[in-house]
């Protein structure tokens, strides 16, 4: 389902969106809009795939809108006025319709939407099975999968131990083994998460990456020993 | 397929609307309760000679014509958005005066329309 919100202040147009919505069973329409303010407000607490913006509202237009929106979803503009283009694609919107909206043009609309769906679904999954991005210093970092050695938990935080250096991010445990994808990656203590590839050797309840001994639970250890190719 | 007054575009409220006469109908009714408010708010900014309110009313209430099929009052109210700043006020009121009257003359051809479109829903 996409879930879907218009914001229009004009109510014609608005309730002509809502009639074109309900025509595709995969349009979730979860919220109408008659300013960009609510509109804001919702986004803020609310994961939206794409929202129906008019651009020419008072107060807050709906170029100002997509500007204080930190992660966009796509973007339909509607407006009266086709002067507005230009600016609007700017903000790598979906498309851009011209009021009032045949059911045709909004197919096309829609059509649009769900294939930057799709790319963006593959990208989205081609990054998960090969990195992750973790926010540290008030920035994002890439950390490729290959690079990285192991995680530790240090209190309210996890060290990221890599080829090119330690890293450090808030985070938990458990939240960061169930986002991370890459079979090589195990979790073998309540503080450890290993990446299988730089295990130098093992023994007992502890394996070595690099020259750090990681102690393995009890419980992790059968899991360990059934992912690894042992002789 | 539904045949409109002769009065009004039936090749726009076609594309619109095709076969959906309950669409068309829900539109027609949205528009003769808020086309007259809009005209007032309409000439209320030119009698203040707000030329910005006035923009931004002619700009809101354009497409709502080509909506019940009388694009021709779409046209009307583009013109007034795009001159509001550079045109003469009596330009503006003229042409103001003009729309709100067209849409005082057209409105017992829609209310007409939101009847026939009832019968067949």
């Amino acid at each position: 389902m996409i879930k879907t919100i218009i914001v229009e202040d004009e109510i014609m147009a608005l309730k002509s969106l809502e009639k074109l919505c309900k025509k595709y069973s995969e349009l979730d329409l979860v919220g109408m809009y008659e300013n960009g303010e609510d509109a804001l407000e919702s986004i803020k607490s609310t994961n939206v795939d794409l929202i129906l913006l008019d651009i020419d509202m008072p107060g807050m237009s709906g170029l100002d809108l997509v500007e204080k929106i930190p992660n966009l979803p796509q973007v339909v503009f509607t407006t009266g006025n086709t002067e507005y283009a230009y600016e609007a694609y700017e903000y790598d919107i979906t498309d851009f319709l011209k009021k009032p909206i045949s059911p045709d043009r909004f197919k096309k609309a829609i059509e649009k939407v769900h294939n930057t769906l799709e790319k963006r679904n593959a990208v989205s999954l081609a990054s998960e099975m090969h990195e992750l991005y973790i926010k540290t210093d008030g920035k994002y970092i890439r950390l490729g999968y290959p690079d990285i050695l192991y995680f530790e938990n240090v209190g309210d935080y996890i060290k990221a131990i890599t080829s090119h250096g330690t890293y450090i991010f808030h985070d938990t445990m458990k939240s960061l083994d169930n986002k991370i994808t890459n079979p090589r990656f195990l979790k073998v203590h309540r503080s450890y998460i290993i990446n299988m590839q730089w295990i130098k050797d093992f023994k007992d309840n502890t394996v070595v990456i690099k020259d750090k001994v990681i102690p393995v639970s009890r419980a992790y250890k059968s899991v360990l020993l059934g992912s690894i190719n042992l002789i | 397929m539904y045949k409109y007054s002769e009065v009004l575009d039936s090749t726009c409220l076609n594309d619109l609307y095709g076969e959906d006469t309950d669409y068309a109908l829900q539109m027609f009714e949205i528009y003769v309760d808020m086309i007259g408010g809009q005209c007032s708010s309409l000439i209320d900014a030119v009698k203040a000679e707000d030329r910005e309110l006035l923009r931004k009313v002619a700009h809101k209430i354009k497409p709502v014509f080509t909506m019940v099929g009388l694009p021709q009052l779409t046209t009307l109210s583009e013109q007034i958005e795009k001159e509001s700043a550079s045109e003469s006020q009596a330009w503006l009121v003229d042409h103001s005066s003009e729309l709100h009257q067209k849409v005082t003359d057209t409105l017992p051809t829609i209310k007409t329309e939101i009847e026939q479109l009832k019968k067949i829903s």
